[in-house]
């Protein structure tokens, strides 16, 4: 297991799922905007949209960090 | 370099008295955090859907806000001071020995009940496959399987963190996958903004049913603890614990508030069964119903297109495996602060004895363990002891089983928290020298006693808004309320016997000599640069103090 997280192909995953987490939240911000508009109760759902799309960029931010030659 | 040479002078300078061993990584770090919070979902979505209905997002969200604060304040302080007290060290080291202790006996509370209320859990899930194993059917069996495998887990720690470790790092990684693909299914094949905001509309709860399940939202977000309990056992944490908790605070929110807008706004793949008056029922009411609110994200997860099916047969084995996890971080984590709780003269020494062949503290973990046993009866005893059940009518509203422990696992957290803000506001305030390589966003700089400090505002966001969830728990729970403050009371008073017996002060603090004890906490984490920087920044702050005092 150790050997695995430390490996590039997890590092490649952690970053794929992060890249397909941001695509979901744009979809997700996309459809609630285009079906409901800017609604006040719609924030939980936009928050959620928002929360992937910051996930994707961490994740991205973690990888490139990583790759920084020291 | 540095750093392989600093450990092997402490490798050869080892202590000859038994310490805690620095074995979890990165990714144990992040599972041990992960296991803990992660599965509060699988308990606490049925219960917020059943209480807060079409806000049951807005509970999450106001609960989640909330908790990122709580998890940035515990990614800073557990970054800057990494031992094993998590919670009550920095209370003590921010407000003093009695609300070190006060906030210590809160998450030891929250701990022993995370035990029981996930050991429960994780039965509900089971008895979804093993329908012998059912709450409501077989109660006796139930509670004889949960009291086993609390005994179970407190075997498993005994002999040691590495073997529990590993075992969480497996399992987190593959819930992470599962709750993924579940989400990814929902929110791509059956989630209707249109029916969210529907939902919303025609379901919106009493302000009390909000309330109601805000308090119990937090439930879901309770854990951040775990990452600094394993601070001490975290190889290099000052650099760790701030990767592994900003992952972590947002993996959790995501799923949280996911889970609660899939409720409300899918269109769910097959229809649903309708209710006891024979009328047609919506999603959010079928999964926080009683037959259904203990397993309701198997049951969600089941009614998601195409993936549906299959996730039906393996969510109830991983979401029970996932409670199993978290219970065992229960006792992981209850033995840990009473084993520092203890060395800090805030618990008599016989909670911080470490067997001398596995490391670990075993009298804390049977105390504790032997603590989750009794409410692990007492939330039982109305469904195995018929008679006792007026009794608890009369008291507690009827309250048991599983809205037991949740109404104290709430008010515990809540308490804890609380003081964790105040803690950090003082720690800045007072003690500016020890370096934060990781800080809260949104600071106020400026001098304090001649020294530069920076005020941190969502401190004060995040404590209004665990007070204002403390309020809410006491003002909708009777548990909460009367259970709640009776430990505290008497933890208060068995600290005060302890205190007069030892000696020691009892409403003030001992004296603590924080400067030495801060460099040799950096030195055992091998953080030596932090280390040097310290001494540093002590000299700046008693210069710049010393020139103001002067003037």
């Amino acid at each position: 297991m150790r050997n695995v997280v430390r490996s590039e192909g997890y590092a490649r995953t952690r970053v794929g799922i992060g890249a397909a987490a941001a695509v979901l939240g744009a979809i997700t911000l996309y459809r609630t905007i285009a079906s409901v508009g800017l609604k006040l109760e719609a924030l939980p759902a936009y928050v959620l949209g928002l929360a992937l799309i910051a996930l994707g960029v961490v994740r991205w931010r973690e990888f490139r960090a990583a790759r920084k030659p020291s | 370099m540095a750093d392989s040479a600093g450990t092997a002078q402490l490798t050869a300078a080892a202590p000859a008295t038994p310490t805690l061993r620095r074995s979890v990584t990165p990714w144990g770090s992040f599972s041990w955090g992960y296991s803990d919070v992660g599965a509060d979902i699988f308990v606490g979505l049925g219960l917020v859907l059943g209480a807060a209905a079409g806000a049951s997002n807005v509970a999450f969200l106001f609960a989640g806000v909330v908790y990122v604060c709580v998890g940035l304040a515990y990614t800073e302080l557990a970054a800057a001071y990494p031992v094993a007290g998590g919670g009550q060290y920095f209370v003590m080291r921010g407000l003093g020995d009695i609300f070190g202790f006060i906030a210590g006996w809160a998450v030891l509370l929250d701990f022993t009940i995370d035990i029981t209320l996930f050991a429960w859990s994780c039965i509900d899930y089971l008895s979804k496959l093993l329908p012998i194993l059912a709450f409501t059917i077989h109660p006796w069996t139930h509670f004889w399987t949960v009291l086993l495998l609390i005994v179970g887990l407190a075997t498993l720690n005994f002999i040691g963190v590495r073997e529990s470790s590993a075992f969480n790092e497996v399992v987190s990684g593959l819930d992470i996958a599962s709750e993924t693909a579940i989400l990814f299914f929902g929110f791509v094949f059956a989630f209707r903004p249109e029916l969210l905001i529907h939902t919303m509309h025609t379901s919106w709860p009493t302000p009390f049913n909000l309330m109601n399940g805000v308090s119990l939202a937090i439930i879901s977000f309770v854990g951040l603890e775990s990452i600094s309990q394993a601070a001490q056992e975290t190889q290099r944490p000052a650099s760790v614990i701030p990767r592994t908790s900003i992952s972590l605070i947002l993996t959790i929110l995501i799923f949280a508030l996911s889970y609660s807008n899939l409720a409300l706004g899918m269109q769910p793949a097959h229809a649903l069964p309708l209710d006891a008056h024979g009328h047609e029922q919506q999603l959010w009411a079928f999964l926080g119903n009683e037959d259904n609110n203990g397993a309701s994200v198997q049951v969600l997860a089941s009614l998601v297109p195409y993936y549906g099916a299959l996730a039906a047969l393996y969510v109830p084995v991983l979401g029970a495996i996932l409670l199993l996890i978290s219970s065992n971080s229960g006792v992981f984590g209850s033995s840990r602060i009473a084993y520092a709780m203890s060395q800090a003269r805030l618990l008599p020494s016989l909670f911080r004895s470490v067997h001398p062949k596995f490391r670990t503290p075993a009298v804390s973990i049977a105390i504790f363990c032997g603590f989750a046993i009794l409410e692990l009866i007492f939330a039982a005893l109305p469904s195995i002891s018929p008679g006792s059940k007026d009794v608890y009518a009369r008291l507690f509203r009827g309250e048991d089983g599983i809205t037991f422990l949740g109404d104290l696992y709430a008010f515990g957290a809540a308490a804890s928290y609380s003081f964790v803000f105040l803690a950090l506001i003082s720690l800045r305030l007072n003690d500016p020298a020890v370096p934060r390589k990781f800080k809260m966003p949104f600071n106020i700089p400026f001098t304090y006693r001649g020294a530069r400090v920076e005020f941190p505002l969502v401190a004060v966001v995040g404590f209004l808004g665990i007070f204002s969830i403390l309020f809410f728990v006491m003002l909708t729970h009777v548990i909460g309320r009367i259970a709640g403050p009776s430990w505290i009371v008497l933890g208060i008073f068995g600290y005060l016997a302890y205190r007069r017996y030892k000696g020691y002060p009892m409403f003030r603090s001992r004296p603590h000599d924080w400067r030495n004890q801060q460099t040799k906490i950096l030195q055992e984490a091998g953080e030596l640069e932090l280390m040097d920087e310290y001494l540093s920044n002590l000299k700046a702050v008693d210069e710049q103090r010393a020139k103001a005092g002067s003037a």
